[in-house]
């Protein structure tokens, strides 16, 4: 089922790049030479529908037995969730200490365990990190209202 | 190959803080290299935003170190516990682990850190004798050569795809679409930027690249974290004699040549090459019997391969500016970030940055060899990091990475978005790879395909008159039937 949702999005994401291509031909002013900017987009387009329309029959001729089951393991949830939380956190209380509770947590979850050691770890990687990238390379980070 | 040149780009290469930079690279490449769930291209990807401060010359030997020793790093976790830190690696594990449960790790070590030097360093000099003078032949190129080789390069997509070719080309249209996002170069149009201002540039190749490769992985890495750590493992044994070293030097010679030419030709990497290289010198070889349980020759082999295909593959990179592979794909990204886009014009306008590239290589090499052979007892220390604590790590450089491109937190949301395309088309059997390829290609060849037909006023015969587009054209059609025809005659496996 996972395997005929994903080729089906990509048949979805060419139908709509060819559509949306036609928006486009009205914007070739470049005086009728050569190609405008829908040509590329649309024969792209028309490809991929045809590959992925080819894809999923394919898909629908498997038997039940061969077909590609999508396990998704917990951890790797929470690890996007986590991931999308500390991308909101960052812009909000700043790279340290944002990057500091997303290790702390994200080990812990790993571990299975909380311990004062992890802790210590996830502070040293951070102050590292920060030290490394902001004090040393100045390499910009994300700022917010702590550090 | 012009000796002043590359004394020159010694000259500019030798200073001390590059020789720790490069050091420090090597290092850093050989224990993601040696991590299993790591691979080169990741860990180029992931300590780019190291090298953004730096000057470019820096820049660049850093990123070389990182590759080089990736690609050498593999070996060490596949003789010592049996798992291939990367997949250029598989092929050491057959011979290499054998001689570490008879106690003979550090002699397998030994052997497959001097036949990698010896792969780089040869293939090295390939590069340089055979880059200025393709460079200088592609100096002639117009649009219509530089459509037909990048619709040559894109034709790799068949040959990295093989049992899925369907897929592979699905993943690749994905990533040519994804490369038509953005302002029209001819024009100036807006192209699907659906109203976003930070859409107008395209999407930035760099958190894409993170996000398909190491989020992705990631996320399919703590499914199975315990598997992932590092055994507490001694290194006992001698390093290899010279006796010994004697006995394998044909081999080391005939594998750096045979894998610096499978470097050069596209998507034929590292992993092809090392393959090959074993498959031969089993052939060669006065004692086949010994391979799997042991011989020297089978780490050799495989080990000066997949180095001299560093070499080998930097030579279209650098003259054409084409990348073969996965991991030269992301040094292209990475050199473009430094204001460095390799080329046939790089040798003619920034011929300093290109021999500099050389002997960044040439001491990368050296670096991987002095850790090798002197510190990999402490570098075996080092490699016991918990999974559980190097997978959030991974996941905050990514972050930085993907935010320092352009100081943005919307790439930082793009690279999240495509670590979950990634993580569900690896998943249900897509190719990563080909996206890639195709986002870096794609551009090319839509630009020389519309420069050309204006050039020849809307005439698509200019593909077949121009010779040298031609017979790429050629060449591409029959590279991409192979494959089909392939899989024709050979049955598809049931249990594939």
């Amino acid at each position: 089922m996972a395997e005929k949702i994903l080729t089906g999005l990509f048949f979805l994401f060419g139908l709509l790049w060819f559509t949306m291509s036609f928006n486009l031909a009205s914007a070739n002013f470049g005086g009728g030479l050569g190609l405008g900017p829908d040509f590329f987009p649309r024969l792209l387009s028309i490809l991929m529908m045809i590959f992925s329309l080819i894809q999923l029959v394919r898909t629908f001729r498997k038997d039940k037995e061969e077909q590609l089951r999508l396990n998704i393991h917990g951890l790797s949830v929470i690890i996007i969730v986590a991931c999308v939380t500390y991308l909101f956190a960052i812009g909000i209380i700043g790279y340290l200490v944002s990057t500091f509770l997303f290790l702390t947590i994200v080990i812990f979850v790993l571990s299975g365990r909380k311990s004062i050691k992890d802790t210590v770890i996830a502070l040293g990687i951070s102050i590292a990190l920060y030290g490394v990238f902001h004090l040393v390379l100045k390499v910009p980070l994300p700022a917010g209202f702590l550090i | 190959m012009d000796l002043s040149l590359l004394i020159e780009g010694f000259q500019e290469v030798l200073i001390p803080i590059n020789i720790i930079i490069v050091l420090g690279g090597t290092l850093m490449g050989m224990l993601f290299g040696a991590m299993p769930g790591i691979n080169a291209s990741m860990g180029v990807a992931l300590l780019l935003p190291l090298t953004y401060g730096m000057p470019p010359i820096t820049a660049l030997t850093m990123l070389l170190g990182i590759y080089c020793g990736a690609i050498y790093g593999g070996s060490i976790t596949a003789i010592l516990i049996n798992t291939p830190g990367t997949t250029a690696a598989a092929c050491t594990t057959l011979d290499g682990h054998p001689l570490a449960t008879q106690g003979k790790a550090g002699k397998a070590i030994g052997m497959a850190t001097i036949s990698s030097f010896v792969g780089g360093i040869i293939s090295i000099i390939i590069l340089i004798m055979l880059a200025p003078f393709l460079a200088k032949v592609a100096l002639k190129f117009g649009p219509p050569e530089y459509f037909a080789l990048a619709v040559f390069g894109l034709s790799i997509i068949t040959s990295l795809s093989s049992g899925t070719l369907v897929k592979g080309l699905i993943a690749g249209f994905f990533g040519l679409m994804l490369g038509t996002v953005g302002m029209d170069m001819m024009n100036g149009t807006p192209r699907f930027t659906f109203g976003q201002v930070s859409l107008l540039d395209g999407f930035s190749f760099i958190p894409v690249l993170i996000g398909l490769f190491a989020v992705s992985q990631i996320l399919i890495n703590v499914e199975k974290l315990e598997s992932l750590d590092m055994k507490d493992s001694k290194i006992l044994g001698l390093l290899p004699t010279i006796k010994e070293l004697k006995s394998v030097t044909p081999t080391i010679l005939r594998s750096s040549l045979l894998g610096s030419f499978i470097g050069i030709l596209p998507g034929a990497g590292a992993t092809i090459s090392s393959f090959i290289c074993y498959n031969e010198a089993k052939r060669w070889s006065k004692t086949p019997e010994m391979f799997g349980k042991g011989s020297l020759e089978g780490i050799a082999a495989p080990e000066a391969g997949n180095n001299a295909a560093t070499g080998g593959a930097m030579v279209p990179l650098l003259s054409l500016g084409i990348p073969g592979s996965e991991t030269t794909a992301v040094l292209l990204g990475a050199f473009m970030i430094q204001g460095i886009s390799p080329g046939p014009l790089l040798f003619r306008d920034n011929i300093g940055v290109a021999y500099g590239i050389f002997a960044g290589l040439i001491l990368a090499n050296i670096a991987f060899l002095v850790i090798g052979l002197f510190g990999v007892k402490g570098f075996v220390k080092v490699l016991q990091i918990p999974t559980r604590i190097l997978m959030p790590l991974i996941l905050t450089l990514a972050f930085v990475g993907s935010y320092s491109v352009k100081n943005n937190l919307i790439n930082v949301g793009i690279m999240l978005g495509f670590g979950l395309v990634g993580f569900f088309m690896k998943k249900l059997k897509f190719p990563i790879t080909p996206v890639v390829l195709a986002l870096i290609l794609g551009p090319m060849a839509e630009a020389n395909l519309r420069r050309a037909l204006i050039m020849s006023e809307g005439n698509w015969s200019i593909f077949v008159q121009r010779p040298i587009s031609f017979v790429l054209l050629i060449i591409t059609v029959l590279s991409l039937l192979y494959p089909i025809i392939r899989d024709m005659i050979k049955k598809p496996d049931p249990q594939a």
